[in-house]
């Protein structure tokens, strides 16, 4: 009985944690899948380096050749700076005519886009090297 | 019963630690950063108040991002910037209907999401500090934009009017209600005490539908130890609060080899996603 009561009183403590968390809500999942991780590639064409999401423009070309341009959301200018990357440092080597590999939470349907949009969660480049701004890196890892 | 009472209050004040060690960043700020030391000695302007000159870190986040090679793996800053945690001001009851209405509506109503200003206590403390004898500016590279505020501190009174700019006309001009108003600031002791009035309506005390009146005053304490400094602000509005709310202070660590930036543009590229838009961390 007293070890009931020990574990149902921790129980209680845990429930209001998490009711707590929970409460702590941001945009995010009214926009973007975050359950889905889309795996990008394509050239950056543009960085709208703008708050108080920075944008990459990403050309993604299909099997038909077809380009698409997918929006790609990013954290704010100063996130990204006080991280240590810099607009040059997003585009790289872009005007080459880099491909890149973008790994995005893709913009729900019911998410009123004007274009195909993606939540930044990593951008690696042609050499291997990445940042990662966002989410579980399993779930990237698992991505294809 | 005696043993049950025991585990109960164990486990309070368990989940008042872990609450606390998730929320409060309080001097959390301080450890994480390692220039800034409350141990320092405290440099002094030549009248001997403490010099608050700089640029004074304030996240938390970014700190703790990650360099492996050419690769950065970023620390969560949202969920570092929500365990930056002000406090919750006290509505009189019949304005608790309106606060949550406002909530709800955050997107369409919060001025911020247009790129608006966010207005005092809510822009935050100061991100740069130049500090004269006579009076004191703070500079924000706000996610929002560039603001400003220019304070004296040598006895002059708030502004409340400005001399006229057209030859020969002599009536003074009253100055307008502004989103970060209007400060004046005094010393007490080694704590710089500063009074905000002036301040227009249209923007909230934070997230969540906080609204307030013109008659909204704010009181803010800098105080520097070594190279630390504390912002706290109180705020005063008694048309709709129920009692002056006391924001939970912050302590900034100060950065002597960075300067403030230029803010990047802010334009809203959500807009034809607000339908779906409900909240959005909004601390600064």
């Amino acid at each position: 009985m007293k070890v009931r009561n020990r574990v149902s009183a921790l129980l209680a403590v845990l429930f209001i944690l998490a009711v707590a968390s929970a409460q702590a809500h941001h945009s995010f999942n009214d926009i973007f899948d975050v359950g889905t991780v889309t795996t990008l590639k394509g050239t950056i064409s543009k960085i709208d380096w703008i708050n108080p999401h920075v944008y990459i423009n990403l050309d993604v070309k299909d099997s038909s050749g077809k380009v698409t341009t997918w929006g790609v959301e990013s954290p704010p200018t100063n996130h990204l700076r006080s991280a240590g990357i810099s607009r040059q440092d997003l585009l790289n080597n872009a005007s080459a005519g880099e491909v890149v590999t973008v790994h995005v939470n893709p913009a729900k349907a019911t998410a009123k886009a004007d274009r195909p949009l993606g939540l930044l969660m990593r951008i690696t480049y042609a050499d291997g090297h990445f940042f990662h701004v966002r989410g579980d890196p399993k779930e990237i890892a698992a991505a294809k | 019963m005696r043993r049950y009472a025991f585990v109960v209050v164990v486990a309070i004040i368990a989940a008042i630690a872990l609450y606390t060690s998730r929320t409060s960043v309080t001097g959390q700020e301080a450890r994480q950063a390692a220039t800034g030391s409350p141990q320092a000695s405290t440099p002094r302007l030549p009248d001997g108040h403490p010099d608050l000159n700089g640029y004074w870190y304030r996240r938390l986040a970014p700190m703790t991002s990650q360099k492996v090679g050419e690769s950065v793996i970023m620390a969560d800053a949202f969920a570092t910037l929500r365990a930056i945690n002000p406090g919750t001001p006290k509505y009189k009851p019949e304005f608790a209907a309106r606060v949550k209405e406002l909530e709800k509506n955050q997107v369409h109503e919060d001025l911020t999401y247009i790129c608006g200003p966010p207005g005092v206590p809510r822009i935050g403390p100061p991100q740069r500090i130049f500090h004269t004898a006579r009076d004191l500016a703070i500079l924000y590279d706000d996610l929002n934009g560039n603001f400003f505020r220019v304070i004296p501190t040598d006895g002059r009174p708030h502004r409340t009017t400005r001399p006229p700019n057209v030859p020969g006309l002599t009536d003074h001009l009253e100055i307008d209600p502004s989103p970060h108003g209007n400060s004046v600031g005094r010393w007490e002791g080694d704590t710089l005490v500063i009074e905000v009035r002036n301040l227009s309506a249209d923007t909230w005390l934070g997230d969540n539908g906080l609204f307030h009146t013109e008659n909204l005053r704010v009181i803010e304490r800098l105080t520097r130890q070594g190279n630390t400094l504390t912002w706290q602000a109180t705020v005063e509005d008694p048309e709709v609060l129920a009692e002056p709310w006391k924001l939970n202070p912050r302590t900034l660590t100060l950065r002597p080899d960075d300067e403030i930036e230029e803010a990047a543009f802010c334009q809203d590229r959500d807009t034809s996603l607000k339908q779906d838009l409900t909240y959005h961390s909004n601390i600064r």
